[in-house]
């Protein structure tokens, strides 16, 4: 089920009442648990059973291991929850690039997610940095709470199972403060995203002839503006959906096209992938605390396995690879370039954040691109090989993007929160009611999010 | 967020009665699960199901009320696609025991070839999905629902800011509506008819089909197995060669004359035919663009075709 849809609409209604209806406590959760597996259900009903498999068996996993004491009995635990949940990722994700003859023909929607999830839980366990959650069915709606469930934010487990101890009721701020959240979420995703980018870039990345050299920026900054939009939108909507109930989820963007470098970026973008990648794959690499050569090296690995992520294709992998460059590049320039008052001049900030931007969107094509081929035809024609042709419609695209940077710019040291705080209501029912306009205006082009695919 | 929906329900009041007075009209979106809602009904047992097989030329010609007028114990089912070739929705009716209706199939002589038996994949995928299409499913069902009510949500937003954006006005509502039961109709008096009819004369000049006689009708053949189940199961298919004119009749004649291809495979095929061509009540149509005729003149197509499989014995009243 996506949140730019009717059911959604129809389903979040009977779930909001039945959790605000004055139910002990265990009841709301189970009901919460039961509309989580529907919510995951309405894409595809058997893959229900693959999200129980993987709930039961961490659940088991971790509990073993927090009343071992045996080391070997310990580790031997968290191999078979590495085993299961990389396992089962593998198998239905990476089976294809993988060589695997017979793999799958369908990725179970939100595999990547929550498999990272309960991965999480037992390396916590395992670790001692975290203890296993009291009751089954706190855990079992840690994993599978609808709001975050298929797309993220990527939750860790003490961030969310305590809110699940306690009984909670949201209040009518927060309610309120959770559906404009839903609303603005919709906005990027409907209007923004899907209405005025996703044709511009279809244009250019869906055209079977190469682009000209503006078109192929135009379509390269238009994804740009589209996959922030559509990811951001859904974790805007998976934030004001948790806050609707009473549960709180932890930001996934800080307005990342305000970066200045690459680590300011990866502190934006899509946090807690970035945090679960830092705290489960880098540090454990070795972090930088075995000399520049290795830190690099920990840096390469952590980027082209977090490509790998995204998707079973290299063109990911050259995409994680890039980011990965361009953190070792910074790391590298910040040590070579002299400490300076003139790097913090706001107009040198400013064009550092457009230089940052630039080689996003320079990543973003190997992102979006379905092949390599395409990707090099795209790049050939973004520095300089004008021989393509472009419909000159792809342009509008600069327009609406280049707001959105200047948002981002505006908004890098706040938060929207702040902002709307100093806005009079007049003016905050304005917007939301020009959002909601727009979202109905919109609503003939539906796309799925794209992240669900991950 | 109380004074958020009061304001928003009134500019949408407002927004919705001034789409409308610009002729803007409700409309369906159209995809391959509405097409599977509607195909879903069409397995009901029933020898009094009429399942509308073909492209956009039965689509926009087919009109549920007159079909209502004429035979009020029948149920239809649009399963025309625009722009696809019908003959995969057959095979699947065929296959498909609860189906015990009546297939009225649009089709041309081009279509008759191997192509056409793999169509409507999408289509026909999203219903053999089943169950496991729940969400789907379900998501259609409420949507069209709401589309149907609200012209607002058939503006299509970008076209709108481009057109504010370029000219300061409006754009033209579309030409075309889908209702929740997939009827489509179309309204050439919002269009500039000469120039589109000047577009498809241009698109037909440009075409160069050719049709091998000899192997050419072992193609619709290999369709009688198919027609054979359904009359078994007490159903019938009828072929309908739906009305074209002008320059796209004269294209159609001079690639696959009538007497050549439909008359020899009328002639040995057990379902039955029609060609507009051989009855005055289905020739005497415009053509707006040359190949489809306009849902004004749907209610008179309508009855003229049923009058006919009366008359032919192929339905009861």
């Amino acid at each position: 089920m996506q949140f730019n849809t009717y059911l959604f609409g129809a389903f979040f209604a009977v779930v909001l009442a039945i959790h605000s209806a004055p139910l002990p406590w265990t009841v709301r959760k189970v009901s919460l648990l039961l509309a989580s597996y529907v919510f995951y259900a309405a894409w595809d009903p058997p893959f229900v059973l693959l999200l129980l498999g993987s709930t039961i068996v961490d659940w088991f996993v971790a509990k073993w291991m927090a009343a071992s004491s045996v080391h070997r009995r310990r580790k031997a635990l968290l191999c078979t929850s590495l085993v299961f949940n990389l396992g089962m990722l593998a198998y239905f994700k990476y089976a294809g690039f993988l060589g695997i003859t017979d793999a799958p023909l369908i990725i179970p929607i939100g595999i990547s997610f929550y498999t990272f999830m309960t991965l999480s839980y037992t390396i916590d366990v395992y670790l001692g940095r975290g203890r296993p959650a009291r009751s089954f069915l706190d855990y079992a709606l840690y994993v599978t709470f609808f709001p975050h469930l298929v797309a993220g934010p990527i939750v860790r487990v003490n961030e969310l199972v305590p809110q699940f101890e306690e009984p909670r009721r949201a209040t009518g701020p927060m309610v309120a403060w959770g559906l404009s959240l839903l609303v603005l979420g919709l906005f990027q995703k409907i209007v923004i995203a899907d209405g005025l980018l996703a044709p511009a870039v279809d244009m250019v990345y869906g055209a079977n002839h190469p682009p000209n050299t503006a078109g192929a920026w135009a379509g390269t900054i238009a994804f740009a503006g589209q996959i922030f939009c559509d990811f951001s939108g859904y974790s805007t909507c998976a934030i004001g959906v948790a806050l609707c109930l009473g549960f709180s989820l932890p930001d996934n963007f800080r307005f990342p096209y305000a970066a200045v470098g690459f680590s300011d970026f990866w502190r934006r973008w899509h946090i807690s992938l970035s945090s679960w990648l830092r705290d489960y794959l880098y540090i454990p690499l070795g972090g930088n605390r075995h000399g520049a050569v290795r830190t690099h090296a920990n840096l390469m690995a952590t980027m082209l396995i977090g490509g790998l992520w995204h998707g079973a294709s290299w063109t990911f992998v050259v995409w994680g690879g890039l980011h990965g460059l361009y953190l070792v590049g910074e790391r590298i320039l910040v040590r070579l370039v002299p400490e300076s008052p003139i790097w913090r001049a706001p107009l040198v900030r400013f064009a550092l954040a457009l230089v940052t931007f630039v080689l996003v969107c320079i990543a973003w094509v190997f992102f979006r691109a379905a092949t390599f081929d395409q990707a090099f035809s795209i790049c050939l024609a973004m520095f300089g090989a004008d021989t393509g042709v472009t419909s000159s419609s792809v342009m509008f695209a600069f327009l609406p993007v280049s707001f959105l940077v200047l948002v981002h710019w505006a908004m890098r040291d706040t938060t929207i929160e702040a902002v709307v705080e100093r806005t009079s209501w007049p003016v905050r029912t304005a917007l939301l009611s020009a959002m909601l306009l727009f979202i109905l205006m919109f609503s003939g082009v539906e796309r799925a999010f794209i992240y669900f695919q991950f | 967020m109380f004074a958020t929906a009061i304001v928003t329900l009134s500019a949408v009041i407002a927004i919705e009665l001034s789409v409308r007075a610009r002729g803007f009209q409700p409309s369906v979106k159209d995809d391959e699960y509405l097409w599977a809602l509607e195909r879903r009904r069409a397995s009901d047992d029933s020898p009094t199901t009429m399942a509308i097989l073909g492209a956009s030329r039965i689509l926009l010609a087919f009109s549920p009320t007159a079909f209502s007028e004429e035979l009020p114990r029948w149920k239809y089912v649009q399963l025309a696609v625009q722009g696809s070739r019908p003959l995969g929705a057959l095979i699947d009716l065929a296959m498909d025991p609860a189906f015990r209706g009546v297939a009225v199939v649009d089709i041309v002589e081009l279509n008759f070839n191997a192509e056409g038996l793999d169509s409507l994949r999408r289509e026909l995928g999203a219903f053999r999905r089943g169950w496991r299409a729940i969400g789907e499913l379900a998501e259609r069902s409420l949507s069209k629902h709401v589309q149907e009510h609200l012209a607002i949500l058939s503006t299509g937003g970008l076209r709108v800011l481009r057109s504010i954006w370029s000219t300061g006005s409006w754009p033209a509502p579309s030409y075309t509506t889908t209702a929740a039961d997939r009827t489509r109709y179309a309204d050439y008096s919002l269009v500039d008819a000469e120039a589109r009819r000047k577009q498809r004369v241009a698109r037909i000049d440009r075409w160069s089909d050719s049709l091998d006689l000899t192997g050419w009708l072992a193609e619709p053949l290999a369709l009688e197995v198919f027609v054979a189940m359904i009359q078994a199961r007490g159903g019938n298919v009828v072929f309908v060669r739906m009305p074209t004119c002008d320059e796209r009749w004269k294209y159609d004649e001079s690639v696959a004359p009538k007497a050549k291809y439909w008359d020899r495979f009328a002639a040995v095929t057990r379902a039955p035919t029609i060609h507009f061509a051989d009855y005055p009540q289905l020739s005497n149509f415009e053509c707006p663009d040359t190949s489809h005729i306009d849902s004004s003149d749907g209610p008179r197509f309508t009855r003229a075709l049923l009058d006919i499989l009366v008359e032919r014995g192929v339905i009861r009243r």
